[in-house]
Order: C-alpha cells, then structure tokens, then sequence
C-alpha cells in the first residue's frame, strides 16, 4: 500500500520507540478525522517494528453501548502477550490494568501498545488508557492511542481523559493527521483519467475518500458514500448480499456467518474481496473502513436491515460464549422490544460485573425504551436496576421519577420486600433533591421491610437510614439504626451489610458522639473489609476516619488518615477521592496556623471536580485571605457559599464562620448576623458541638446571645463563657494557634493582649493583630508594640537561584571545593558565587552568612 | 490578572545601589517573580527607604507571597487594585 506523507510522523513514532526501548515510555495520541489514516499509519509502523517490539494491539468497536474492556480482550486474544490469564481471571479492572503494567515493565524488549478509536471506548476501558498513560513513563512501552478528534465534543467522555494526560505530562505527545497535499493527490491519481484538481476539491485530501474514488469508474462521486455504493453496485448479486451483511456487524463477521446469512456461497465472499470492497482478516470479512461499512449499512432498505440484525442475533446465540454487548447492539438496531428485553439487561449485568458502569446505565436505558410486553413487576425491577447504576456513576437524581413510579407500582401490589427496596432506591435518588422526602421515604422503607422476615432489603434500608442521619448530624436516630442494621446483618449473616452497619455507627460516634469509640469501631470495620478482600469499603472508611477527626479537630489523626487515603486512592485514579482528602487537608492546615500549606493544598484540587470538594478547597482559601486581610477572601468565600446552598450544614458552616469573620474584623456586625443566617438555627438543630460552638461563637460576638449554646464544643464554649484563660488554654491543647490569639484578646489583661499580639504577628495575620493593638490603646497600654518591621542588613539579601543553592551548601558547612563537587562547577567559580553571597547579605563570614540563611528559611543547618 | 499594591517596610531601608550589584538584585527579582507568574510594575519608596509600595500583577495573593518570599522580601499589606488617573473621566461629561 502506498503511504504518502506520513514519513514525518512515521519517524516521530520511531523516535519514541527508540526512546522506550531505553526505559522511557511514553503516550502517543494520535488524533485525526474519519478517513485520515490513522489506521494505515498504524499498520504501518507495526509492520516496520517487525521484532524489535513486542505488538499488543487492540481497538474499541462504534457499537450503540460499547463492550466492556474490548480493547484488553483482544490484546489478550494473542498468544504472544500472554495476557490471557490475567483477563481470564475475573479479576476487577484495576488489578489487571497493574498486571499489565508489570508485564510492561518486565519485557526485554520494548513494547508498542496499540489501542485504536478510543472516542468509541467504553468506561473500563478509558480509565485503562488514563491508569496506563499516567504510568507509561517507567515502563519500555510506547503507547499509540487513536481517535478521531472531530468526534471529541467537550461533553464526550474522552474528553476529560485527554485533558488529564496532556496537561502536565511530558511523555504524552499528540500527533495529529493532515489530509494529502494536492501534490500528494495527483501522485495518486497518476495513470487514471481522473483530474487530479477535481479530485482535490472532491476529497479534500481525505485519503480514503481519495482512494475509494480511484477504485471506482472516472465519474467523481458526490459524497464518500457514494464513492462506496458505486463499488458495490457493481458487484453481481450474490457477492453484493455478501458485502450486506457483512455491513451489519460491527466490526467483522466470520465468513462463515456472511454466506450463511446472505445465502450465498464461498466465491461470492471471494468476489466481493477480490472487487476490493471488502477484505479478508483471517477466517472474518471486513470493510476497509467504518466509513465504507456505514455507508453500506445505511443504503440497506430498512425493513431489510431490521431481518438481517434478527437473524444476525440467532446466529450469534449460537456461541459458546456469546458476545453480549454485541447482542444487545443489534437487538437495539431490530427495534424489537422482546429481542431488547432479551439481551440488554444481560449486557447491563456484564459491563457492571466489569466495572463498565456508565455502559450498564446505557444498556439499561436502552432496556426501558423497549417495555412493551413487560408486566409490571419486570418494568419497576428494571427501573431499580437503573437507579442503582446511576446512584453508581453519581446521577442519582435522573432517577427520581423512575423509582417514584417503581414505588407507585409496588404499592398497588402485595410484595413489601420489593415496595421496600423501592423506597430505599426512591430515597437515594431524592437525597441531594430533597433531603426532607428522602428521610421519609427511607423511615417508611424500613417500616415495610420490617414487616417482614428480616433480609438483605431490610439490612441496607437501616444502613442508609442511618447514613443519612449521620450526614445530618443527628445522633440518637443514627445511633440507632446503624446498631439495628447490625444487628439485622448479623442475624442474616449478611457480611458486606454488617461492615458498612459498623462503619456508619462508628462515624456517627465520631462527629456527634464518643469519637474514641467511635475510631475504635471504625477500625473494627476496616479490620473485617481487609479480611474480606474488600477495598472499597477501607477506603472510604479511611475517608470517614480522616474527614470525621478533621471535623473533631483530633488534627494528627486525621492527618495520617487523610494521607492514607490519599495514597491508595492514587493508586487507583480516584481522583475525587484524592481531591476532598486534599482540600480537608487543606482545612486542617488553616485551622493549625498552617497558612501557606493551606493555600497551596486549595489550590490542589482541581475545580469543576465534585461539589463538596470545591467547597472544601474554596472555603479553606478563603479563611486564609480573611485571616491574612489579603484581597479576595470575601469573593472565594462567597462562591462557596453559593455550591454548597443545597449541602448538609457541616458543608456550609465553615464557609458562614469565614463570612462572619471577614465583616467581624472590618466592624461590621450586621454582616456578621447575616453571614450566619439560618445556620446558628441549624447548629442548634444538630448534634454537633464543633457546628454549635463555631456558629455560637459569631452569634456570641454579634451580641444575639450571652452564653454558650449547651452542648457547644469545649474551646468554644469556654470563650462564650467569658473564661479566656481557659478557653486559649484549651486551644492551645487542641492546636489552634490563630483561636488560641483570639480568646486571649477577648481579655482586657496587658500580657494576655501582649501574647495574643506575639501570635498574631507571627502568623501574619494583620487585620487581627491591628484590632489587639487598637485594643491595648483604648486600655491606655502604653507599651504598645508598633507593627513589626523587617531587619535586613545592607541590600535586601536577593539572591539568585544559584546563589541561593550555594548559601545552602554554605550553611551546611561545606568548603568551596565541596561545593564545587556538589554542583558540577569549578572550585573558582563557586568561590566567586560565595563572595556574591557573603556582599548580598552583608556579612563578613561564612558563619554569619549561615545565620542569615537560617533567619532567611533557606537550607536546614549543618547536617 | 489582577493588580495589587504591595506595601513593605524595612527597618534598616531599602538599600539598592545604582551599580552592577542593584542591577543584578532587580533583576534577580524580576527571574525569581516569573517562576510564580508574578510581574513587578513598579514601585514607590518612602523619602526615609523604609516603606515601599510596589505594584505588581499576578494571579492569587498566595502568588505574591510566594514571589516575596522567594526574594527574601517582606510583605505588610496586599491591596487589589485598579488605576485612577485626574483625567479619565475628562470627556466623560461630554
């Protein structure tokens, strides 16, 4: 096959190669539109690599609901990657992506990992494109992945693949296909009667639209479509049906299939390959592109393609091991409700088996387009189904009105086990719409459920009930439900329930609770998912110990349970999870005085991700700049006031605090009254004593209210007592540095004001520490210590980078000669780098020069 | 991008000598601000050198701190602001 143009790109991938075969892998994205060659460029390589790369190839099908990890499959599919045991294994898709990986690491030889039209990939499949593509880097491989741009609109699920892997990483290189050159087209068109001018306009360069039209008689055809169709009426009869039917599958059709299908014999399938319209890969028949393939399908008369996708579905049944996305794929092209019913809620069941849960909503969509024929009973058990798969991708609330009407339908009839399960799917879905009806659909799930024999429905109805009310800080109804959960669990030996039951009873003692036992318990729960092989629920239970001790303020803990999380999550791409442990992170280091970690964490998290945790991040940003009186804190508080409108009150708490202490240092009490607005009422409402402290404190400030709230946290509630000693005392204790200033400044007590100053000055945090020394005047304090200014002997001591590397090794203590060693330079020139230093900073020695450094915060000291 | 006004104050003076040195040190400045996207416009010093205003432009207040703290410079205030020139508004009633 002629291959014009492409020597550039062809040499760019050989460039990469070259470079993986030396340890560095990396990721080649190679985007262009339909026809280009990405394909034929792809081939090509591979062909020119011959041996000196181990070849995995695999591509993603244009099937209505792709499936799942079909790529992987078919790498595994050849003997040479010795992949099949891993896929075979059932294993869940984040160990086979490591397996894999490791068998990259392993080979002797580099490997080039092809996966071919990733805009057609399924879910499982672009997480292993983005797990790969941010590991590539250690491994020998290089990995081409292709797509047609055109198709990537900001709503397609690549999108967000793409914009991850080629933002910060510099093994990810994107290559994209022009069309031919005009040139280029009359090379081709050289020999034919075809105008090589008309052909270029006709084309555009497109090279298969190019081809195709060389292949066909002189006439230039209107569209690539009709380029194909002019080849293929050409054909006789029964080589044309041949080429029908193959249009039908998606990909290929075993040539067996085609004769069968079309009534046609082998020559027939031989003519068809011979005319050039189709090809032969191995026992299957192929188009040469999707294009040509689409084009053919479309022409078929419809009531004819409707009776080639059944008998397609009857051959296909015949499989040992059918492929059942494919199935499902060609039930939804017949339009028949019953073929539908047959096979797409299988499909469901596979691609969720798989982890492919954006496909199992789809399959299941597909499923409820097609009810006819379904009694009433099958309908709702579908739309449960439905509503599970989407509670799993995060779109809960595009099932209301589906579990509204599987409950509608269940409570016409006498089954309560299912009417139970229909509220508790009814209740998940109403949770961020409408909390109130959710609580209610859940209390009257668990009385359905209850009276029956007790069973799984009943279990995970009490656990979520109990989930929610924990969300909702309520102690005593969290309390007991979870216990009850256990209980029930226990009672049915329902393991997974008894976990999460523990879990939850455990985070509810955390945050309104004995949070000792409450650890203690949640430990318990991790202890038994660890034995269990169950991950996911260690994960999110770090999660809980993690974000519940940040909220308790138990500030190590928490922090070493965050940066667990952190870990595995990492590890495992979940990239929401590593985002809201950042931004808690983020919190935490504001509440400790921490300002500059604070900030640099906010900024961490990726905004757009999940709600609460820009919320998270935005509020621990916009306390700092409060703090500090830098500008923006008001407008960064304010924007996560707006996210978190509709969020439980432990979401919007410290947001109202931040807002109440930004109008609270500029003298402004009513803004204090109206940052807080219903969320004092609220505090009141729960049973958390942090939210009642926090909020009681700015109500106590605004004068709304003369004492503690009962229950309020201890710090907290001993300032609004008026007992400041104790209350910074308890601060202190608790590690509050900023909190601890401010209790002492509630004294009219010189060297309590003094201290606070001490601290508030060292923190940076001027709007405070003007009001103390505000304070101490209007007391008539005559040693009133000015604002403090920076000592710096000579010149300011601006070093550069350079400069600043040799200070270090200078306060380490090294010779010029060591320091030469250590940056690669020549004793001479280090020494005129120290003398650079010694006249910025001026001092005379290096002794002094290492006390400037250690007052500068450059290098550690002597070792 | 957003301005902001800078106010520092240095007990000894700002000392910058108008010689090979003082331009290094600036220079300096400008390299070690651009690894933060921060640019410094300009700045305004006290008759005494020992309060400066310096405009600068950056993305976040946090950026500024940075620039500053990499430049061994301390930061007293941080103030967003915008231009405000006698003769903008000339015309304006016409």
């Amino acid at each position: 096959m002629l291959v014009l143009e492409r020597d550039e790109v062809l040499a760019e991938l050989r460039r990469y190669l070259d470079e993986a075969a030396g340890g560095a892998g990396s990721l080649a994205l190679v985007a262009g539109e339909a026809g280009i060659g990405k394909t034929t460029l792809v081939r090509t390589f591979a062909a020119a690599v011959g041996d000196g790369a181990l070849v995995l190839a695999g591509s993603c099908d244009p099937l209505t609901t792709p499936r799942p990890m079909s790529p992987l499959l078919d790498m595994a599919a050849d003997p040479d990657s010795h992949l099949g045991d891993v896929v075979a294994d059932d294993a869940a898709p984040y160990e086979l992506f490591v397996a894999l990986l490791d068998r990259l690491r392993a080979t002797v030889r580099p490997t080039l990992l092809v996966v071919e039209d990733i805009h057609w990939a399924d879910e499982v499949s672009l997480d292993f494109v983005r797990f790969a593509g941010r590991r590539i880097a250690d491994t020998n491989a290089l990995m081409v992945c292709t797509y047609r741009d055109d198709e990537v609109g900001p709503e397609h699920p690549l999108q967000p693949v793409l914009g991850d892997l080629a933002s910060s990483r510099d093994w990810v290189h994107r290559l994209h296909l022009e069309p031919l050159t005009p040139a280029a087209v009359a090379e081709l068109a050289a020999g034919t009667e075809v105008d090589p001018a008309e052909l270029f306009a006709a084309t555009g360069g497109n090279p298969f639209f190019v081809t195709e039209i060389l292949a066909g008689d002189e006439e230039i055809p209107a569209s690539v479509a009709d380029a194909v169709l002019a080849r293929v009426n050409r054909l006789d009869e029964a080589a044309r049906r041949i080429v029908e039917v193959t249009s039908i599958a998606p990909r290929s059709l075993a040539a067996e299939y085609a004769t069968s299908l079309a009534g046609a014999d082998l020559a027939a399938a031989e003519r068809a390959v011979n005319a050039g319209v189709v090809v032969g890969a191995g026992p299957d028949l192929r188009f040469r592109h999707e294009l040509a393939r689409g084009a053919v399908e479309a022409s078929i008369l419809e009531a004819r393609r409707i009776a080639l996708h059944r008998r397609m579905i009857a051959l296909l049944e015949e499989d040992d091991t059918p492929d059942l996305a494919r199935l499902a794929h060609h039930a939804a092209r017949t339009g028949d409700d019953a073929l539908v019913q047959l096979h797409a809620p299988l499909a469901a069941e596979e691609a969720a088996v798989r982890g492919a849960h954006h496909q199992a909503v789809e399959f299941l969509a597909t499923a409820l387009e097609h009810t006819d024929g379904l009694s009433g009973d099958e309908i709702a058990e579908l739309q449960l189904r439905y509503a599970w798969e989407l509670y799993i991708v995060n779109r809960p609330g595009e099932s209301v009105d589906l579990t509204a009407e599987a409950v509608a339908h269940y409570r016409s009839g006498s089954d309560e086990e299912a009417l139970g399960r229909a509220l508790t799917m009814h209740s998940r879905a109403l949770w961020n719409v409408d909390p109130q009806q959710a609580h209610e659909a859940e209390r009257e799930a668990i009385a359905v459920l209850s009276r029956q024999p007790p069973g799984e429905s009943l279990a995970y109805a009490l656990y979520f009930s109990a989930h929610l009310h924990m969300l909702s800080r309520r102690h005593e109804p969290a309390v007991a439900d979870a216990t009850r959960c256990i209980e029930v669990s226990r009672e049915i030996e329902s393991w997974s329930n008894y976990r999460i039951g523990l879990m939850t009873l455990g985070t509810a003692e955390v945050v309104t609770g004995d949070a000792d036992r409450g650890i203690a318990l949640i430990r318990e729960a991790i202890a038994l998912a660890d034995e269990a092989g169950d991950y996911r629920l260690r994960v999110v239970a770090l999660g809980m110990l993690g974000t519940g001790g940040g909220e308790i303020r138990r500030y190590d803990a928490a922090i070493a349970w965050l940066e667990e999380v952190i870990a595995m999550a990492e590890r495992y791409d979940e990239d929401y999870t590593v985002g809201y442990s950042t931004a808690w992170l983020a919190r935490i280091a504001f509440e400790q005085g921490r300002w500059d970690d604070a900030a640099r964490l906010a900024a961490q998290v990726v905004r757009g991700g999940a709600l609460i945790n820009d919320i998270t991040a935005l509020g621990a940003l916009g306390r700092v700049r409060v703090r500090r009186g830098d500008p923006g804190g008001a407008e960064v508080l304010a924007e996560a006031r707006a996210l978190a409108q509709n969020q439980e009150l432990q979401h919007r708490w410290p947001t109202s605090a931040g807002l109440a202490e930004h109008a609270w240092l500029r003298g402004d009490e009513e803004g204090i009254r109206s940052a807080i607005g219903a969320d004092f009422a609220k505090a009141l409402d729960t049973d958390s004593p942090w939210a009642r402290g926090e909020m009681g404190l700015w109500m106590w400030r605004a004068g709304v209210i003369d004492g503690p709230p009962g229950g309020a946290a201890e710090p907290f509630a001993l300032q609004m007592a008026g007992q400041w000693k104790a209350a910074a005392a308890a601060w202190r204790a608790v590690g509050c540095p900023y909190d601890e200033a401010m209790a002492l400044a509630d004294s009219a007590d010189g060297d309590a004001l003094l201290a606070a100053l001490e601290i508030l000055q060292r923190l940076g945090a001027s709007p405070a520490a003007d009001r103390v020394r505000s304070k101490m005047r209007r007391l008539g304090m005559d040693n009133v210590p000015p604002r403090p200014r920076r000592r710096v002997r000579g010149a300011p001591a601006i070093l550069t980078a350079r400069q600043r590397e040799v200070l270090e090794l200078v306060a380490e203590g090294l010779t010029n000669a060591e320091i030469a060693s250590r940056l690669y330079i020549s004793p001479k020139t280090a020494g005129h780098h120290v003398s650079a230093v010694l006249r910025k900073l001026g001092v005379r020695s290096r002794t002094e020069a290492a006390a400037a450094a250690l007052k500068m915060g450059i290098g550690n000291g002597p070792e | 991008m957003p301005r902001y006004m800078v106010e520092r104050t240095f007990a000894d003076g700002l000392e910058i000598p108008t010689t090979t040195t003082g331009a290094e040190v600036c220079l300096s400045v400008v390299g070690n601000n651009a690894q933060e996207q921060v640019t410094w416009v300009q700045s305004f010093v006290s008759a005494d050198k020992q309060k400066t205003f310096c405009v600068y432009d950056g993305p976040t207040p946090e950026a500024i701190r940075r620039a500053a703290g990499l430049n061994s410079l301390p930061v007293d205030a941080i103030t967003e602001v915008r231009v405000l020139d006698p003769y903008f508004y000339v015309g304006a009633a016409s």
